[in-house]
């Protein structure tokens, strides 16, 4: 039985976790349920072992490299080596599209329509490409990205830097496409 | 720590975007609900732990031997009964369903000495996902690592590499090699179980545990297997659910040693009728290539698999 102190830690670490877990799974695999199936699995098996590691320090790597073992498929792992091309969106600030509170209803219809447009260029990547870049927008370093995906880190900025490229191209109209470097 | 500090904010640009994106996904989770399922598989996997202190050990020792004591000398209650092998794998067929989607991820690894076309064919070492409903099946990726293929509920193999075009086929219009595929890197749960009931012997992987949550189980055919056949195979089986949680079959190959298919349960896939289709694999009013239309159907093999699956090997 679990205390009800190591509920009440391990169910705030869940929630804290959760909403951001499964839309990165959600992007890597076919179905909601089969993303909640994973993470659900990943969480459990991470937390069944809470004691032998830092949960506040290692939790979340460790989190999302087991749900990246489960989603990506290894053989789709790229190597190739690309030219760094990223943009900036047009307000250089950072869209929300989860907040839409202050917005008018046009405003909404826009975010909504960008929101789907992004989803569809996250989609045309490849997998590891699409977990690259996510993880990076997660606030991952490169040597954490490297870690969960099973690569050098190397290998890590060249699939974030590729994958950038490729969602700058595409959604080059929607945000006005000022390039600008970024780094990785 | 707060989510904040476990998610810091995204540089701007392209990762603000992909972030933005992320956020919404998020936005729309109910996070209690994971929490609740989590904390109760976990209340159900924890066990008694005896780390509040010797004291509480020593005590909870010499309890557990004065029970064991008197249960030897006086009461004597009859033996817990323990399943066999065999009723762990009856048990998994009884529970299999044939309407449930399940995914599992697939690996395969062929006997060193295989010929270089059916490992490119095969695609030996690469990690598949396979949703299965009864004796339907959807593999992805597919050949060469694109699209996909599966079998529907006919019996019929269906090819999709792309979104624009798939190719459909009777059992017996398939190209031997894609036949021989088709067995390998298929998975028909039921009439395998059924193949291990009748013609395996079947033994404990492991010592058993009692406190485990799975049974592992290994599989041996009686006598030598004919190339194709499975030679052996180890099933770990859910105690709760029945549940087949992994799978690894070794397949006779007919140029040397078994091939070996790793199978493991990833969950359940949302209940889709076209996910067994290329309908559902490709765009909307793309066409779907039979018989009726024999010289694009091979057109697509060649295009997607080349010469080595349409002539055989």
């Amino acid at each position: 039985m679990l205390t009800d102190d190591q509920r009440k830690r391990l169910g705030d670490w869940i929630k804290s976790v959760t909403p951001r877990a499964l839309a990165y799974a959600r992007s890597l695999v076919r179905t909601p349920d089969r993303a909640d199936d994973v993470v659900q699995e990943c969480l459990f098996r991470l937390l069944r072992r809470a004691n032998d590691y830092d949960l506040e320090r290692d939790g979340v790597k460790l989190l999302f490299k087991a749900i990246s073992n489960l989603c990506i498929n290894q053989a789709t792992r790229e190597r190739e080596l690309v030219a760094l091309v990223a943009v900036r969106d047009e307000d250089d600030r950072p869209f929300d599209f989860a907040d839409q509170s202050a917005l008018r209803p046009d405003q909404i219809a826009q975010h909504r329509e960008l929101e789907e447009r992004v989803r569809t260029a996250l989609e045309k990547l490849p997998p590891m490409q699409r977990a690259a870049v996510e993880l990076r927008a997660l606030g991952m370093s490169k040597e954490d990205i490297a870690e969960s995906l099973g690569i050098s880190a190397t290998n890590a900025g060249v699939l974030v830097y590729r994958g950038r490229k490729a969602l700058a191209e595409d959604l080059h109209l929607v945000l006005g496409g000022t390039n600008s470097d970024e780094s990785t | 720590m707060t989510p904040s500090e476990k998610f810091p904010p995204a540089a701007p640009g392209i990762d603000a975007v992909v972030r933005a994106q992320l956020d919404a996904e998020a936005s729309r989770v109910d996070a209690a609900k994971m929490r609740d399922r989590v904390l109760a598989q976990l209340e159900a996997d924890a066990t008694p732990r005896t780390s509040s202190g010797r004291r509480f050990a020593l005590l909870a020792f010499a309890a557990l031997a004065a029970s064991l004591l008197v249960g030897v000398f006086f009461i004597s209650p009859p033996r817990q009964a323990m399943a066999t092998p065999a009723q762990v794998v009856e048990s998994a067929r009884e529970a299999y369903r044939a309407d449930a989607d399940r995914c599992y991820t697939q690996t395969l690894q062929l006997p060193v000495n295989s010929p270089a076309p059916l490992a490119l064919m095969i695609d030996s070492g690469r990690t598949m996902t396979i949703c299965t409903r009864g004796d339907r099946f959807m593999v992805e990726p597919g050949f060469g690592g694109r699209g996909t293929w599966g079998r529907d509920k006919d019996g019929r193999v269906w090819i999709a590499p792309t979104r624009d075009a798939a190719a459909r086929f009777d059992e017996s219009e398939l190209p031997p090699a894609v036949r021989d595929v088709v067995k390998i890197r298929g998975l028909e749960i039921g009439t395998l179980l059924d193949e291990v009931l009748k013609d395996f012997e079947l033994s404990w992987t492991g010592p058993p545990e009692k406190r485990a949550a799975t049974s592992s189980v290994t599989a041996t055919r009686r006598g030598n297997p004919h190339a194709g056949q499975i030679r052996a195979a180890e099933l770990v089986v859910d105690k709760n659910t029945k549940l087949i949680r992994s799978l690894v079959l070794h397949r006779e190959m007919l140029m040397g040693g078994p091939a070996t298919i790793t199978f493991k349960f990833v969950g359940n896939a949302k209940p889709d009728e076209t996910l067994y289709t290329p309908e559902g694999h490709i765009d909307a009013g793309k066409p779907v290539y039979d018989a009726t239309r024999p010289v694009l159907r091979r057109k697509i093999l060649l295009q997607n698999l080349g010469d080595v699956i349409v002539n055989g090997l």
